[in-house]
């Protein structure tokens, strides 16, 4: 009671106070009111050309205009500012006192290189590049708009210097990308906390991502160091990656459209065998397994010479179900524009994703298909002089259209099981073949035994389903200038809510499935199975969540003299609700963050910062729930010492920076509440007699918390001639309690099952690397001008510590994680001291004196080295292969050029030291009914190797081998450089365009993955994606046209 | 003024949410309570005690043909029969077994499924025998309405840690710890020491003389709503099965212990006739088993009907139940045993077990003489040459069906037996015996030469014979898709194989009267004559196990005895590395040439040493190594 009667007490003194300084504010308002000053002008580069989109703002924020198509601008200030701020993304920013204004005055804006002048968003702040001390990469929307694809994340790779991408599902218009920032932090493969216009997206963030389109951001930024990370907390770890939209700018409304169509064609495809060349493998796998031709030669015969194609036929399932091309089509509408008192941007984008199936159903079209309509709607508003609001509304919803038997994925990839020996896709009809009558109708899907859904079945006779997704975000703010209590102070509170649900209605029916009989004189067809010909009936499925944020932030910016002071503090709650219905995830998920920040700088040459972050999840037990995450950084301008003076003429930028602190993790992978036991009581269990069950899920640990990762950065920006730009980072991240099974320690005889075993946080883990930037840009003559950019980034992970039991001495590796990157991946490795690395005749075999421990080598298998020298190849014989589970190495090379009308833009993109163990279809042969793929074609055979032919696989088989392991054999160089994008654009603009009512008709063709070369081992798939029965990579032809309003 | 309040109001706005906000925090991240429990609270109320004993049975395993997917587990990895699926299948157990893929990391017999409670032993019984444990340990202290329940649910927990600790011994050998108190979190873990053979049978036996001690604790269940508690008579099976494993070459580090196996037995079986088991002696469904149609035998044989209706029916919980032999049964069903385990033609699916042809030398001819030399009854490694028993005068190799022990006609369909069932299919030229005949419920003459269409041998169909021999002791005799007689529920112990037991101590230990009397009862029950009274020691010890190898057939025994037989480093080349078929042709004639065959041209290789034991799961093994600096494997992982 006594609290309350005190905070009564405060609150009123603080309401009285506040009143008084109202008032006196609201006077100097009022007279500002009355002192109002046009100015107008123009706004030229340094070429003498007119800038357009040039922000002018009075010193005091309030009044804003910005450059038209002409450069002209024309603004009142009447907010009592003293001086005009002119500002644009790549120049520097130019002060022009009030006092000195003139009529018809010219602005000149200086090209800046350094970009020292950029504002960089961060998430909860924004920061002047040249104030930063941390590491951070950003992009402009639009050098991503470039991008003719439908999934924002493929447009990032070799964007973002430290950011590794990795497309992993390649489905048009559903591709993911994996998203790695400065690689991994602990041994786990997390994705980086997405901060969307100023909130967390915690749960399904790539996803969110994907919803945005390129033309409707104004940057992302990548930040990878501890100072800019720490306010996060407990979700910080991982990397941040802050997407900002689009807001309006007071000025002229501007619209800009654009229309683009593509078509997309895959980048690889498996190879094809003909039915002669199938069944000629198929018996040389039964020849070498010892057991009888599936195929006589007289079959075989047929087969080659194809004079009976009906009975022998030889199908490309590919062509007969792939169309060659896929189209896309993209309208998209951008508003731009506002006053001193309200200003809006707003977007429409549609896009359209048509079929790349071949269907033949005309009761109805389960062909893929997708149609997507984007809109977003930023509006900021000013009350007056001290209250501001923003309401920002978005929304994608996304129509998709699938078969109804499978995934659009699972049909591609059904399409290779079907071996090209098969009679197909339907039976046939059967006439009498005297009177013409029809004794069998035929059509009905045909199948093997070993598979059990064939393609033309899935699109044609499964029905399909419509998915409709539905991603709505809204964000509404107040800010409060709080200028009345002390200059520079602003409170400002932000609700969000961001809702996603995906409806779905299913159309559906099944199929009888038929299988040819072994006779091949005879088209002769067996129902296998118990399906029948169903008729359509309907489905439906819902699932959705929702994210509830609150968010309040006091900030405190300004400037004394030589001494720059900013600060601010935040507090945020969200709320998670999915629509589980089992225990505890049906739970809504909540976490308490909060975190203050400091930063003070002198004379623009010092910088320091301190934070610290302060946050929860209801993850840990109350003890262990609040963890700090504090970071200091700190920059030093060299170049803006007086004593460098001198030397301002060639070196524009020298600055070095660095940065240490502490960031955190809460996705652990653990379960819900790991805190707390799960022990229940249950109905039922073995003996009626009792009635219930004791069910012992997890056992708790009360001692687990966050992880946290201290990280250090090094960083160095260098600019020369104002053309020439470095920027250099070094880092080490290293994490002394991540949380790790105990149970490498815990024998399982203790009774507790090891999966119920409590997690602690004993582990250690480091992650080093850095990250190199190298710009140029040179601007020759007012026609010609052109830039390029070179990225090189690094990072090598290490698990030092995670409980791991060692092995016994004869094991070659005693241990498989420890000492090791995360994800290392352990094989057999190949013995080539016989030149080939196989068994190529009986007596090689009797020689090594090996035995295997999973099998009997067969003349033509793999030798494999006994590294411990037992005589036996099994799991002690295991090395390490490859380099951990995501690349080490990220590079691109960028660079545009425009001369005159035209304009040029090029990306090449890479990554190295990857690769990967691939297993299944295309790597193993004996998939489905033999299943074979280019690396086939040349397998092991007594001739080949009589001959000194090239050998690329083992003996072939029916069934798994000695050959069918984890080995070096198997391991695929991931690492490739492609050519990621092309743009080449030819713009209109001038007196002929104004006629017509425009500012600038542009007109585009780009491309997408145009080439790449890669190292792998075959053909039939790239290093991207996900193997050969997966949607490879799509090459994508775009021709568009832009026109700006 | 307005501007002042409007003021106020935006104030709020932002206050009053960051307000709720700060004083909630706690709360809001706390769990709302969701029906979690701890062992305070379980021990603290009666239901939830029983609640937890009864978990402690969950882990009991259903055997039988549940091993997955649908087989017999050790009865086809052992020469008793061949799995159907080991070609068909051939990444499941019994095909990675007989191709010898099988490494401490990735053991067929435990890593391909748990399903049933058939595989994952290492964990699955530790984590019984720590709920066990638990319980024993609180129960004394525990919240129990009624003092008769507390001590009967104890000697329960006991029996039920002696339970799983067997199957851990009968698996894995002696490399297990002895533990007597759940372990804590941080509990040292390097001071652990693996028990020895003889000490862990030893505390096996603690645990069931402290259930027997136990007067609460019933000898036999005697009603349907008590139904699979464990009994007395539970705890004389273990009792008298532990001890004599522990008694054998394999296991008795070198100690004749046979003295002591022979008075335990001698002691159990005692108890257990006294508390009214017996040998399940006559034929109770006489309408079922001797009818026109079970064909359980050339000549409807009491002896072979009676056998065949014990194994294909479930027992019964009864004061007096039909059933006395029968000392514990699992409770889960087993399926339908003809569409997953019979004649893989009759439903289209597959016949899984195939009894080997060595199965079928084992049953003697009906007069009591064995078939072939029981010392070495072949002369060959690949067992394709018989060492006849020369005393033998009744045995015909070219009909080699005729005469036999009436076991056989009740555990086989061979060529030329019949069965009335439900036949999914319409027959077709090439199976001459039946031709013609509409899919339906029929006779049908059980052909199993090489080629016929439907039961003939075949090396990889699935609803094929690889053997020659189709499984039929677990089959009820007409049951099929139009009469769904589901498996019996697996007999876990009989009375039948603790007078083997029995037997087998006795002899070892040299009361050969005693030994004798005992298998010549399990003799009398099927019809067969009396062992001769002039065997010599080591003679009779032979005739045991033989018998031991036909009365308990299929039983999963076998796995387990011929691996307790051998002296420690031997391997199972003798019994396991060749398995054979009957090469049944047909002649132009009608009549059928019988040969020999193996089921397949390679040997199986999971006849070495190392396969004597089931290796301890590899992460485990390390763990142990690391932990107490002592290698825990067993030899050859």
């Amino acid at each position: 009671m006594e609290n309350f009667i005190q905070m009564t007490k405060y609150l009123i003194d603080t309401a009285r106070w506040s009143a008084l300084a109202i008032l006196v504010s609201l006077c100097s308002w009022v007279y500002a009111q009355e002192n109002t000053q046009t100015v107008s002008g123009r706004v030229v580069d340094e070429l003498g050309r007119p800038l357009p989109g040039i922000g002018v703002q009075s010193e005091n924020g309030k009044n804003g205009t910005s450059s038209d198509w002409e450069g002209s601008f024309s603004i009142d200030v009447s907010d009592g500012s003293t001086y005009l701020v002119f500002a644009g993304d790549d120049y520097r920013t130019q002060r022009v006192v009030l006092a000195d204004a003139e009529e018809g005055m010219e602005i000149t804006m200086v090209k800046d290189n350094d970009r020292q002048d950029q504002l960089v968003e961060l998430g909860y702040t924004r920061q002047l590049r040249q104030e930063m001390t941390g590491a951070v990469a950003t992009v402009s929307g639009s050098v991503l708009e470039r991008h003719p694809v439908a999934n924002l994340s493929q447009t990032f790779a070799g964007r973002l210097a430290g950011l590794t991408t990795q497309e992993t599902f390649s489905e048009l218009s559903r591709a993911n990308t994996s998203l790695y920032v400065r690689g991994i932090s602990s041994a786990r493969l997390n994705s980086p906390l997405v901060i969307i216009d100023g909130i967390p997206t915690s749960y399904n963030s790539s996803q969110s991502l994907e919803y945005i389109s390129a033309n409707e951001i104004e940057s992302i930024s990548v930040l990878k160091d501890a100072s800019t990370q720490a306010l996060y907390g407990i979700q910080s770890a991982n990397g941040v990656i802050v997407v900002t939209t689009k807001r309006g700018r007071p000025g002229k409304v501007d619209i800009n459209a654009r229309i683009d169509q593509s078509i997309q064609q895959v980048t690889t495809r498996p190879v094809f065998y003909t039915a002669a060349e199938y069944a000629e493998m198929r018996n040389q796998a039964a020849f070498n397994d010892g057991i009888e031709n599936p195929f006589t030669e007289e079959q075989l015969a047929h087969f080659r010479s194809r004079d009976l194609p009906d009975l022998y036929p030889s199908n490309d399932w590919y062509d007969r179900f792939m169309r060659d091309f896929a189209s896309m089509q993209r309208v998209g509408v951008n508003v731009t524009g506002g006053n001193d008192r309200v200003t809006y941007f707003s977007n429409l984008n549609f896009m359209h994703q048509g079929g790349y199936f071949k269907t033949d159903q005309d009761r109805y079209n389960s062909n893929a298909n997708n149609v997507w309509i984007n809109y977003r709607s930023n509006v900021d508003m000013r009350f007056n002089d001290y209250l501001t609001g923003f309401v920002r509304l978005s929304g994608n919803i996304k129509r998709e259209r699938t078969p109804g038997g499978a995934s659009n994925a699972d049909v591609y990839g059904s399409i290779f099981q079907l071996p090209p020996t098969l009679y197909g896709p339907t039976t046939p009809q059967v006439l009498d073949p005297e009177t013409g009558e029809v004794l069998d109708p035929g059509g009905e899907v045909i199948t093997t035994q070993a598979i059990d859904s064939p393609t033309y079945g899935l699109l044609n006779r499964t029905g399909y389903i419509r998915h409709t997704v539905t991603n709505i975000t809204s964000q509404f703010g107040l800010d409060l200038d709080m200028s009345f209590l002390t200059k520079g102070l602003n409170l400002s509170g932000v609700f969000a809510y961001q809702t996603n649900s995906v409806g779905s209605l299913s159309t559906l029916q099944d199929f009888e499935r038929y299988q040819r009989t072994n006779n091949w004189d005879v088209l002769e067809f067996t129902k296998k199975g118990g399906e029948q010909n169903t008729p359509l009936r309907y489905e439906k499925g819902h699932q959705y969540y929702y994210h509830l944020t609150y968010k309040a932030q006091l900030d405190y910016q300004r400037t004394f003299g030589n001494h720059q002071l900013s600060g601010l503090g935040y507090m945020f709650y969200q709320n998670l609700t999915k629509a589980d219905v089992s225990s505890p995830e049906l739970l809504p998920y909540n976490r308490v963050n909060t975190g203050i920040e400091l930063n003070y700088g002198f004379a623009n040459r010092y910088f320091i910062k301190a934070v610290t972050g302060y946050s929860a999840s209801e993850q840990y037990a109350r003890n262990h729930r609040y963890v700090f995450t504090p970071a200091v950084g700190a920059s030093w301008l060299v170049s803006n010492e007086r004593f460098m003076e001198g030397s301002k003429n060639w070196l524009s930028l020298l600055k070095i920076r660095g940065s240490w602190g502490k960031t955190g993790n809460d996705q652990s992978g653990l379960s819900r509440y790991a805190y707390l036991d799960n022990i229940r009581q249950a109905s039922g269990g073995p003996l009626a007699y009792l009635q219930y069950l004791i069910i012992e899920e997890q056992t708790g640990n009360p001692l687990i918390q966050a992880e946290i990762s201290t990280k250090t950065n090094l960083g160095l920006d260098l600019g020369l001639f104002n053309a020439f730009s470095l920027s250099v980072d070094v880092f080490k991240e290293r994490m002394e309690n991540m949380v790790v099974g105990a149970t490498a320690t815990v024998p399982t005889y203790q009774g507790v099952p090891l999966d119920n075993y409590p997690a602690v946080n004993a582990g250690i883990f480091e992650n080093k690397g850095y990250e190199i930037t190298l710009g140029y840009s040179k601007t020759v003559n007012p026609r010609l001008s052109f830039d390029v950019q070179g990225i090189f980034a690094y990072t090598k992970n290490k698990v030092i510590d995670v409980n791991e039991a060692m092995r016994t001495e004869d094991y070659a590796y005693r241990r498989r994680e420890e000492g090791f990157p995360f994800g290392q991946e352990f094989g057999y490795l190949v013995d080539y001291s016989n030149g080939n690395g196989f068994f190529n005749s009986t007596d090689e075999i009797t020689q090594s004196g090996l035995a295997y421990g999973f099998g009997t080598p067969r003349v033509g298998d793999l030798k494999y080295r006994d590294l411990n020298g037992d005589g036996t190849i099994d799991e002690r014989d295991l090395a390490p292969i490859g380099y951990g589970a995501i690349p080490r190495m990220t590079y691109s090379l960028s660079g545009g050029v425009r001369y005159g009308a035209f304009d040029l833009n090029v990306i090449f993109q890479g990554i190295g030291q990857y690769s990967s163990i691939i297993d299944g279809a295309g790597v193993w042969e004996t998939e489905y009914d033999g299943l074979f793929g280019s690396l086939h074609r040349n397998a092991w055979t007594p001739e080949r190797y009589e001959n000194g032919e090239t050998i690329t696989w083992p003996a072939l088989s029916t069934t798994k081998s000695v050959n069918h392991e984890n080995s070096d054999f198997v391991n695929f160089d991931r690492s490739y450089l492609r050519l990621k994008n092309l743009e080449i654009g030819y713009t209109l603009s001038g007196a002929r365009i104004k006629a017509l009512r425009m500012n600038q008709i542009r007109f585009v063709l780009s491309g997408q993955n145009l080439i790449t070369w890669d190292h792998m081992k075959t053909k039939d798939f790239g290093p991207e994606g996900d193997g050969f029965l997966s949607f490879p990579v799509y090459r994508v032809y775009s021709v568009g046209i832009n026109v700006m309003l | 003024m307005i501007q002042q309040i409007k003021k106020y109001v935006v104030w709020g706005m932002v206050c009053l949410p960051l307000l709720s906000v700060s004083i909630s925090c706690k709360k809001a991240l706390d769990m709302a309570p969701d029906g979690r429990l701890t062992y305070d609270e379980i021990f603290a109320e009666n239901d939830k005690v029983g609640a937890f004993l009864n978990s402690c049975y969950t882990y009991m395993p259903a055997k039988g043909v549940r091993y997955f997917f649908w087989s017999r587990g050790p009865v086809e990895w052992s020469d008793e029969a061949w799995d159907t699926d080991a070609e068909s299948e051939s990444g499941l157990m019994s095909g990675r077994l007989y191709n010898g893929d099988a490494s401490a990391a990735n053991h067929p017999a435990v890593n391909v499924s748990e399903d049933s409670g058939n595989g994952n032993y290492w964990g699955r019984y530790w984590a019984g025998i720590r709920n066990s444990t638990v319980f024993i340990n609180r129960i004394d202290s525990a919240v129990v309405d009624n003092e008769s329940d507390r001590k009967r649910w104890k000697a329960e927990a006991h029996l039920l840690r002696a339970y799983y600790y067997h199957e851990l011994l009968k698996w894995y050998g002696a490399v297990l710890p002895i533990v007597r108190e759940p372990y804590d979190f941080d509990a040292d873990f390097s001071q652990v020491q693996k028990a020895s053979y003889y000490e862990v049978t030893k505390f096996i036996m603690e645990d069931c003389d402290a259930a027997l001690a136990t007067d609460e604790l019933p000898w036999r269940i005697t009603s349907d709503g008590e139904a699979y508690r464990l009994t007395k008579a539970f705890a004389e099976a273990i009792k008298s099965k532990m001890i004599l494993f522990a008694a054998s070459p394999q296991n008795n580090a070198g100690e004749n212990r046979w003295q002591e196996a022979y008075e335990v037995n001698k002691q159990s079986l005692a108890n257990l006739r006294n508390q009214g088991y017996e040998l399940y002696n006559k034929v109770n469904f006489p309408q079922t088993y001797l009818s026109d149609n079970a064909f359980i035998g050339p000549d409807k044989n009491e002896k072979a009907a009676l056998y065949n209706e014990y194994f294909t029916q479930t027992t019964q919980f009864a004061a007096a139940p039909v059933d006395r032999e029968t000392i514990y049964q699992s409770r889960d069903s087993q399926g339908d045993v003809w569409n997953i385990d019979g004649i893989g033609a009759q439903d289209g699916y597959k016949s899984g077990t195939c009894p080997s042809q060595e199965l079928v030398d084992a049953y003697e001819t009906i007069d009591g003489q064995p078939i072939l030399d029981l010392a070495n009854p072949y002369a060959d490694e690949k067992h394709l040459q018989p060492n006849y028993n020369p005393e033998n005068t009744l045995y015909d190799p070219a009909d080699p069906y005729a005469n036999r022990d009436p076991r056989f006609y009740a555990s086989i369909y061979y060529n030329g037996s019949r069965r009335y069932a439900f036949w999914n299919f319409a027959e077709a030229k090439e199976s001459v015996e039946n031709y013609p005949a509409p899919m339906g419920a029929r006779t049908r003459i059980i052909a199993t030469w090489a080629g016929e269409p439907q039961t003939g041998l075949h090396p990889t169909v699935r609803k094929a014979t690889r053997t020659g021999y189709f499984q039929r002791k677990f089959l009820h005799p007409n049951s099929g898709t139009n009469n769904r007689v589901t498996g019996a529920n697996w007999k876990i112990f009989r009375l039948g194989e603790v007078i083997l037991n029995f037997a087998e101590a006795a002899a070892e230990a040299g009361h050969l009267d005693e030994a004798r009397e005992a298998v010549n009862e399990i003799r009398s029950r099927v019809g067969m004559p009396e062992l001769p009274a002039d065997l010599n020691q080591a003679q009779l010890i032979l005739r045991i196990r033989h018998e031991r190898r036909v009365e308990l057939a299929m039983e999963e025994n076998r796995y387990f005895d011929v691996r307790r037989w051998l002296n420690p480093g031997e391997d199972l080349s003798k019994t396991d590395k060749w398995i054979t078929a009957a090469n049944i042709i047909r002649n132009g004639d009608g009549t059928y040439t019988y040969g020999r065959r193996t089921v397949r041209d390679v040997e199986r290789r999971n006849y070495t040493s190392r396969f004597v034991w089931l290796p301890i799961p590899l992460d485990e093994a390390n763990r142990l190594r690391s932990a107490t600096g002592v290698d825990w494997q067993n030899p050859g992982w």
